[in-house]
């Protein structure tokens, strides 16, 4: 079955303004999909439709053979912007979702790298610590699905690298669906199965990424790594 | 948990600080005043809290039948606090309620905003004629007061939470209870405790201003007695005993709600 089955997915905010016109896509359960794009042209718009934040103005969506018909837990979300509760520890921030057990919190607590800091309030944390604290609660909420927007486009290059390395650990070892919005191309070919480019309200390209990983370092030096890089650049104009 | 301790004993000797240094100004200008009757010096009104707090033979002359500071404190204080708490109560159930239904502002606002507006000293007189001199024309007052004000704040502090907090929430599969419990009231928290601190106070004063006007015991009514009298020391003494009053009352509200506001650090 597929994660998400998207069929003819329109969203227009106002007359004229339009991100989205008749986008169809496949998501297969498992799968680490990049959605690639420039500034403005409806990847947060898609993926506030697939969490079911956003009502399309038509078209429909399918999550594991269901119509979305609102957010649940079964699709997690980690927000561009800082949006973990303040006033919650990072124990009890981890523990926020509804289906969230104690062993699980614990468990995703380590694999983020937060143990010792259980007790700390968030504005003790660092911005690339509150995105762990956030990952973390929705790994350990256990949703079928993650969706990511931009996670990590505020934080500096060793920060960011390190959390892809946590995000693929954890990605591998639940082997959950992946839906990760960027506009960073090697963030992109560093994480994904497929890469898919939106634009003018639709799919531009779909990629399949098939380097061995893991990718690291390496992939810098690698032909058809820089290939792909630069293909990618292409169609993103 | 020492460090706030320190910042409480901080604050307490900036504090004792500007109580010696208004002393200290006050005493100077009744010396150069040189008139006891126009603004008696604070040994004057200290002599006069003194010779009051346990009653006043002169007073129960006049027809009042307790002029103790005690029994007043107690019915002016109890009165405002009992309106506070019925009033704020009301008003942040109403305000949070009124900030996720917009037909509910819509209705509501313009009502709020005209009566909202009415000064004190026109709906006070105007609660004396409706509810009588009784206490429970007063308890109406302030609990309206306090309804309006807490509501107001309450309901643009819940419109203020970032919508991002609340989706991230039912993004984790809280439904709109628990959203409610985990997101909107403690987001809100911190400006209702500040605008619940306002409206203890101006509702204390509100309490004592209504029983100037019409009532058979509580603070205001002897100081209205003492202001007839002109005996100004006496209303100094009962004025400033109330805020005194009440800036513990103060002192306790922040202290119960600093554990929920921890987190603001
Ligand atoms: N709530 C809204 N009301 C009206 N227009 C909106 C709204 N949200 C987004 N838009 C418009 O829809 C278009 C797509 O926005 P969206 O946020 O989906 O872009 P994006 O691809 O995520 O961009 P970025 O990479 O900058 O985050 C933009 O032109 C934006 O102005
Ligand atoms: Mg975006």
């Amino acid at each position: 079955m597929n994660a998400f089955e998207i069929r003819g997915l329109t969203v227009q905010y106002q007359p004229g303004i339009t991100p989205l016109k008749n986008l169809d896509l496949d998501v297969p359960n498992g799968q680490f999909l990049c959605v690639l794009g420039p500034s403005g042209q409806g990847k947060s718009t898609l993926l506030r439709c697939l969490a079911g934040l956003l009502v399309p103005t038509e078209g429909v969506i399918r999550a594991q053979g269901k119509p979305v018909e609102g957010p649940d837990a079964s699709r997690g979300m980690v927000f561009q912007q800082d949006a973990i509760p303040g006033w919650l520890r990072v124990r009890d921030n981890v523990a926020l979702g509804s289906r969230s057990t104690d062993e699980q919190v614990a468990h995703f607590i380590r694999a983020v790298g937060l143990e010792g800091r259980e007790k700390d309030w968030p504005r003790q944390l660092s911005g690339g610590m509150r995105k762990r604290v956030a990952i973390a609660a929705v790994f350990a909420n256990d949703p079928d699905i993650l969706l990511m927007d931009e996670p990590f486009s505020s934080l500096d290059h060793l920060t960011r690298t390190g959390l892809h390395e946590t995000v693929l650990q954890l990605w591998e070892e639940t082997g959950k669906t992946i839906v990760f919005v960027t506009h960073d191309v090697d963030e992109a070919i560093t994480l994904a199965d497929r890469i898919v480019i939106v634009g003018r309200g639709g799919v531009r390209a779909d990629v399949p990424v098939t380097f061995p990983r893991p990718r690291g370092e390496n992939l810098r030096m690698d032909v058809d790594a820089n290939l792909l890089r630069a293909a990618l650049l292409e169609s993103l104009k | 948990m020492s460090q706030s301790v320190t910042e409480v004993a901080r604050a307490g000797r900036w504090g004792a600080i500007g109580v010696l240094v208004f002393w200290c100004a006050w005493e100077a200008v009744a010396f150069f005043t040189g008139k006891d009757a126009v603004l008696p010096g604070p040994r004057v009104v200290l002599w006069e809290f003194q010779h009051g707090f346990f009653g006043d033979r002169g007073l129960e002359y006049l027809g009042i039948r307790h002029s103790d500071y005690p029994v007043n404190l107690a019915w002016t204080l109890g009165t405002a606090a009992v309106a506070w708490l019925i009033g704020s109560a009301l008003g942040i159930v109403a305000g949070l309620k009124a900030a996720r239904r917009q037909w509910l502002r819509d209705v509501t606002e313009p009502v709020l905003f005209v009566f909202g507006a009415v000064p004190v000293l026109v709906a006070a007189p105007l609660f004396l004629v409706w509810f009588g001199a009784g206490p429970l024309s007063k308890l109406l007052l302030v609990a309206f007061y306090c309804f309006v004000v807490v509501g107001v704040v309450a309901q643009s502090a819940a419109l203020n939470i970032p919508p991002t907090a609340e989706e991230y929430a039912a993004t984790l599969g809280l439904d709109s209870k628990a959203r409610f419990r985990a997101v909107v009231l403690p987001a809100a928290f911190p400006p209702i405790v500040a605008v619940l601190r306002l409206a203890l106070a101006t509702g204390i004063s509100l309490e004592v201003s209504a029983e100037l006007l019409g009532s058979r015991v509580g603070i205001g009514r002897l100081i209205a007695v003492r202001a007839q009298q002109g005996n100004v020391a006496a209303v100094l003494a009962l004025a400033i005993t109330v805020g005194l009053v009440a800036l513990v009352l103060d002192l306790v509200i922040r202290a119960a709600t600093r554990p929920a506001l921890r987190w603001q650090g």
